[in-house]
């Protein structure tokens, strides 16, 4: 760009667009990056942008944009325009009736621009295309340069290329396209040095390739051949087994491009280990391998960063508090809710930070460590191209039940917790598809219903683990059965439409790339948080407001605590009887015990005062109220009252269940240690029947397994979708079916005579 | 059975409150809820001008 003028396409403006005056420091340089999928694009994006990048999303489309920053290097390049480089979704041609074509061709044409960014055709356009790949590629190539926009090919893998054997000649590619080309391999950083200064000096191709799909077609095979020495590695497309059949272009060309090898095709490494890993019975012993490990290392290890969380929050994980020192111990000893409590005056406002924020924050952040290891774990995969493998064994079994291979990774993604899941489903190219996988999503076991999986199997199954481990199996095997048929048949009724068919390639085995899996992860905790986390800390604090309000006078068996203890300190009561003091044995009243310490037997009734006004209190509370309104309809189902409140303050975030239980129980919401549990488990109805009956803590789990019991989820669902009536359809459907399925439970073990 | 109106900090916190379930409702409706959604003025008429005159057009 200079005074004079473009230089790029002959203008006479600044190289911005026709008549457009642009400050040359401080516009940044829009840079739209385009290409086939699993072309490396991701990767290049990561490399370039680290994480000076910002997810968002094409406004009017749940198509995810991302949009990274490439600073200028180097004192020479100090005055140049940063680069905002715009992540387009991969696309095999910008012509497909798809979402994500549309997307492509509207950024393009200058129609659309990722949320937050001004409006109009970008800067320069920059084509990634597989250097292995190069034949097929050149397709998208073609299809770019008939934008007439300044482009640049970037020739990615070009490492992989050259192992191959394949040499492409960079220079008679530049002059066949009529455009700048840069060979790189953004998996090792090689010729990515000069990528953005070529994005930067970008021209308007002085080339036109041919306007319809055949001209194309032989316009990118004579450049590849005049490119090219000789087509090396052989395209690995799995395609859908009716997609030729049916006439599907993309399925033709794809079966065409696989067979097009020249002179024999010689199996590689990674055609070696595919007759493994896409092998029907093979493929799914690899495949559940691969899936239990992942499942088992998620977590097995997020245990622990879990815990410190926990223990941030609440002060409840011993080892924590095993290297910090005692001053540090004893003003964290109760976590972060202890730390208020400590630096705060005694108020309401106290109670609302510690019961309300701080409780929302610790409900967020602990669920951070098992989405963040899931994530980094799948794109791990994902780099390696196994994941792609599993999505295409996956479409065996999800065809018959409407759902594409392409549902794999969100519903693996919902088993840490169906918000990422469902955001990921943006990757799903048929909107009915994506719509039935966002509806059954949620099916999947998520981490929160987790606590409530153990409260019930341990109340079950008391000193029988391996029976309870069953029944958490059982539990996950349920919700993922509930799922599919649910898929099933919302798909033949509701979603009624022809299944696309999945054209997926297979892209060579790799190592992975630590940096991008890093970058991902990151990018997707974020999100999770900005998402989940303001949403679940708005939930905690109107939940905290409706089981705390109206207060309540104290009952007259908490006066008489009170008063006791009173006495005992002041020395009445150990007067009277010198060798026995009052104490209270949980669930039976006042008793008597022998005289141990006069101010800790008086602690030790304050407390439990404390505990039963605070169930008292919550029993009373509005949401108190609205879980005894409620339960007549619950009681089909077996709940009490108590068990009532739970299930419907629970509605927002399953989590909850717990913790209201022992509070409602036990007064009391640390519901992690075995005194708790067994304070829960001996729980009384108000006719003194035990809440926890066999047939209940049966027709819970199912409830719970089932149920749609998740406010934030129920919010992504509606805006993914673009419309609430699908969040209230899959509100609907789940709910009802985890009633009928609790009330047939509870009912048919009632008549076999199990209480 | 009360709730504690004279205490300032329930009035702070009873705000608070309000505002996080004015989140969750629009989280939940993201356009509006329905019943109490503001009707759209986009029907109002108003008189095109430049320079404070009023254009005429064809």
């Amino acid at each position: 760009m200079t005074e004079a003028g473009c230089d790029r396409c002959g203008c006479g403006g600044s190289g911005a667009g026709p008549g457009m005056a642009v400050d040359p420091v401080a516009t940044p340089w829009r840079v739209a990056l385009l290409g086939n999928p699993n072309t490396g694009k991701t990767t290049l994006f990561n490399r370039l942008c680290g994480l000076r990048h910002k997810t968002s999303n094409f406004p009017g489309t749940t198509q995810e944009s991302r949009i990274g920053v490439v600073r200028p290097r180097g004192e020479s390049s100090s005055a140049a325009r940063p680069i905002h480089l715009v992540d387009l979704p991969g696309v095999y041609s910008l012509e497909l009736a798809q979402s994500e074509s549309e997307v492509c061709r509207e950024v393009l044409a200058g129609n659309l621009s990722p949320r937050g960014e001004p409006v109009g055709s970008p800067d320069a356009v920059c084509v990634v295309v597989d250097g292995t790949n190069l034949a097929r590629n050149l397709l998208m190539v073609g299809e770019a340069l008939s934008r007439r926009l300044p482009t640049v090919v970037a020739v990615n893998m070009i490492d992989a290329a050259r192992r191959g054997g394949i040499r492409i000649d960079p220079v008679e590619l530049e002059r066949q396209l009529g455009c700048g080309v840069v060979e790189c391999s953004a998996r090792t950083g090689e010729g990515l040095e000069g990528l953005p200064e070529a994005m930067r000096t970008a021209r308007v191709p002085n080339r036109t390739p041919p306007g319809s799909r055949e001209g194309i077609e032989s316009w990118a095979d004579r450049v590849h051949e005049l490119c090219v020495g000789h087509r090396g590695l052989a395209d690995r497309v799995a395609v859908d087994r009716g997609a030729a059949s049916r006439g599907d272009p993309d399925g033709a060309r794809a079966r065409e491009v696989t067979s097009s090898g020249p002179g024999g095709w010689r199996p590689t490494a990674t055609d070696r280990i595919d007759r493994v890993c896409t092998h029907p019975l093979l493929g799914m012993g690899v495949f559940a391998a691969v899936m239990s490990g992942l499942l088992f290392v998620v977590f097995q290890i997020a245990t622990y960063p879990m815990e410190w969380i926990d223990s941030i929050f609440s002060g409840n994980a011993g080892w924590v508090a095993a290297w910090q020192p005692a001053w540090l111990a004893e003003l964290t000893g109760g976590g972060l809710r202890g730390l208020v409590e400590h630096a705060m005056p005694e108020g309401i406002l106290r109670d609302l930070l510690s019961g309300g924020v701080v409780s929302g924050i610790g409900a967020t952040l602990i669920f951070v460590p098992q989405i963040a290891l899931m994530f980094f774990l799948i794109s791990l995969l994902e780099d390696t191209g196994y994941l792609a493998r599993a999505a295409f064994l996956m479409d065996r079994l999800f065809r018959p039940f409407g759902l594409p291979g392409h549902s794999f990774v969100p519903l693996l993604s919902s088993h840490a917790c169906a918000l990422p899941g469902i955001m990921a489903t943006r990757t799903i190219p048929d909107r009915r598809q994506r719509l039935l996988t966002i509806l059954v999503a949620p099916f999947m076991t998520c981490s929160a219903r987790l606590p409530v999986y153990v409260l019930v199997t341990t109340l079950l199954f008391r000193d029988r683990p391996l029976l309870a481990a069953v029944a958490f199996v059982g539990c996950y095997a349920l919700g993922a059965a509930a799922g599919l048929v649910s898929a099933l048949v919302i798909g033949r009724t509701l979603l009624r439409g022809p299944d696309r068919p999945m054209i997926l390639e297979l892209p060579t085995y790799r190592p992975p790339s630590l940096r991008t899996a890093l970058v991902t992860t990151w990018d997707r905790s974020i999100v999770f948080l900005k998402n989940a986390g303001t949403n679940i800390l708005a939930i905690s604090i109107v939940l905290w407001w409706l089981g705390t309000y109206p207060k309540v006078d104290p009952p007259e068996e908490v006066v008489q605590l009170r008063q006791l203890a009173a006495e005992i300190r002041d020395g009445r009561l150990a007067d009277s009887s010198p060798h026995d003091s009052a104490f209270v044995t949980p669930g039976e009243g006042l008793g008597v015990a022998p005289f141990k310490d006069r101010e800790s037997s008086a602690r030790e009734l304050e407390d439990r005062a404390d505990r039963i006004e605070s169930a008292d209190g919550k029993a009373r509370s509005f949401a108190g109220r609205l879980g005894r309104a409620m339960q007549p309809v619950f009681a089909p189902l077996g709940y009490d009252w108590q068990l009532t409140v739970g299930v419907v303050t629970s509605f927002a975030a399953r989590e909850v269940f717990v913790s209201t239980m022992a509070v409602i129980v036990t007064g009391s919401d640390e519901a992690d240690g075995e005194g708790i549990l067994s304070e829960i488990g001996a729980a009384k109805r108000d006719d003194g029947s035990p809440v926890f009956t066999a047939a209940t803590c049966w027709s819970l789990l199912v409830y719970y397994v089932l149920a749609m019991q998740c406010l934030p989820t129920l919010a992504v669902t509606a805006r993914e979708s673009g419309g609430l009536k699908w969040a209230m359809l899959q509100l609907a459907w789940m709910s009802g079916l985890a009633y009928l399925s609790a009330l047939a439970v509870y009912q048919g073990l009632g008549l076999a005579g199990v209480t | 059975m009360t709730l504690p109106v004279q205490d300032w900090q329930f009035w702070a916190a009873t705000l608070i409150a309000v505002l996080a379930l004015r989140h969750v409702a629009r989280m939940i409706f993201p356009s509006g809820i329905p019943l109490i959604r503001r009707r759209s003025r986009s029907g109002r008429r108003a008189t095109l001008t430049v320079e404070r005159k009023p254009v005429e057009l064809p």
